[in-house]
């Protein structure tokens, strides 16, 4: 490899190791693999809850965005690029599944999945002691409609006209899932927490 | 306002600043003031998900791999890249064979040219039958699509035989990534490929 035999562990900026990669440099795809594979596993890990599964699309993913990458122009951020490209690797996997990535406006799901308003009585509040392991698994039990939106909301950090689009939703539906799916994991947090604090 | 109207617009005004009646609920409702709380919170504890978990280290081998296959990584031509090598007993007799493979081309060609122009007759599928074989791969395939059926066969032949080389040189490097023999005997192999794509793109331009 003349020229391109930097490691890792070198000092090679994300922009110089795409236009090496472009040149087909297998050093500077490991650079942009080890940058970004945390961001896009996680992703495909919230998304589909199961960890093989989650290998197997940051796999493909990763194979998409090498494989194009001699058209990648610098107009967006690769970050942007590349995770846009996962989600829509993992939104393609979805559908394959047959699961439903937003629920219809106006179709309510089951008793026990739909969060309801709270105007009861108080009692504990989770602000500011959320477990990240507990917010985990929550987030993996949330209906596969409301977890698709969080994670691509919160998680991920798109907006709900990026998700309308794809998902195909309209942006209403898009926000209206969010606030179920975060009424939700309150729900679920509040009962796990119940239910440590019963556990001797 | 009652606490149902105020979550009613809760969706809308979570993301920002609760503002007139909204505000002046939040600030009389100790119910409502929580639930925002806790939304807010979760919403905030979420971001820390954002990079939360590592993929297995063989996620990178298995890329790398497809990668190699699928010759979008450029052959390394200098000793400690990231292709990898076969087994010494057979690594210089594969090596050999490659190399036959590719002088076996250049003469079947030249006779092919001199069989083509004084008879018509296609004597190219006579090498077949010695050269190992392999799967062509979609630029092969590119590479052979406008080729006459004589020309092409011997070049598909050829090709198929440094594939066979590659894949199993490959296939040694999974198991033993450090034969500096293995990796060398890769490099060859896809050198001898350069070489028949050389041939064939300066056949095209004739």
């Amino acid at each position: 490899m003349a020229g391109i035999s930097k490691k890792q562990g070198d000092k090679l900026s994300e922009a110089e190791a795409i236009e090496r990669a472009k040149q087909g440099d297998a050093a500077a795809f490991e650079v942009l693999y080890n940058l970004h594979k945390r961001r896009v596993y996680s992703l495909c890990l919230r998304m589909t809850t199961n960890t093989a599964e989650a290998e197997d699309l940051t796999q493909e993913a990763f194979l998409q965005l090498f494989r194009k990458i001699g058209t990648f122009r610098g107009e967006s951020a690769f970050s942007t690029w590349l995770h846009r490209m996962a989600v829509n690797v993992v939104l393609m996997q979805l559908r394959k599944k047959g699961l439903q990535l937003v629920p219809l406006e106006d179709e309510t799901e089951g008793e026990e999945e739909t969060p309801k308003k709270d105007y009861g009585a108080q009692d504990a509040v989770l602000a500011g002691s959320i477990d990240r392991l507990q917010l985990k698994n929550a987030i993996d039990r949330l209906p596969p409609g409301y977890r698709s939106i969080f994670v691509l909301h919160d998680v991920e950090g798109f907006e709900h006209n990026e998700i309308a689009q794809m998902v195909g939703c309209s942006i209403g539906n898009s926000k209206s899932q969010l606030h179920k799916a975060r009424m939700k994991l309150r729900e679920l947090l509040k009962t796990s927490r119940a239910e440590k604090a019963i556990k001797p | 306002m009652t606490c149902s109207e105020f979550q009613d617009i809760l969706p809308d005004m979570l993301d920002s600043e609760a503002k007139g009646e909204h505000a002046a609920h939040l600030k009389s409702c100790l119910k409502c003031s929580d639930l925002v709380s806790d939304l807010r919170a979760i919403s905030e504890g979420a971001k820390l998900l954002c990079e939360a978990d590592e993929p297995s280290p063989r996620i990178w081998a298995n890329i790398q791999r497809t990668l190699e296959a699928e010759g979008l990584i450029r052959t390394p031509s200098q000793p400690g890249g990231v292709l990898i090598p076969p087994r010494r007993h057979w690594t210089r007799w594969t090596w050999a064979t490659a190399i036959a493979a590719v002088l076996a081309l250049v003469a079947v060609l030249a006779y092919h040219n001199r069989s083509t122009r004084n008879t018509g007759v296609n004597e190219a599928h006579n090498v077949s039958a010695v050269v190992p074989s392999g799967a062509t791969d979609v630029d092969d395939e590119q590479l052979l699509a406008d080729m006459s059926p004589g020309t092409r066969s011997v070049y598909e032949q050829n090709l198929r035989s440094v594939n066979a080389s590659i894949q199993e040189a490959q296939a040694t490097l999974q198991q033993d990534p450090d034969n500096d023999e293995a990796q060398r005997f890769l490099q060859d192999a896809y050198h001898q490929k350069a070489m028949v794509y050389e041939l064939a793109m300066d056949r095209s331009m004739q």
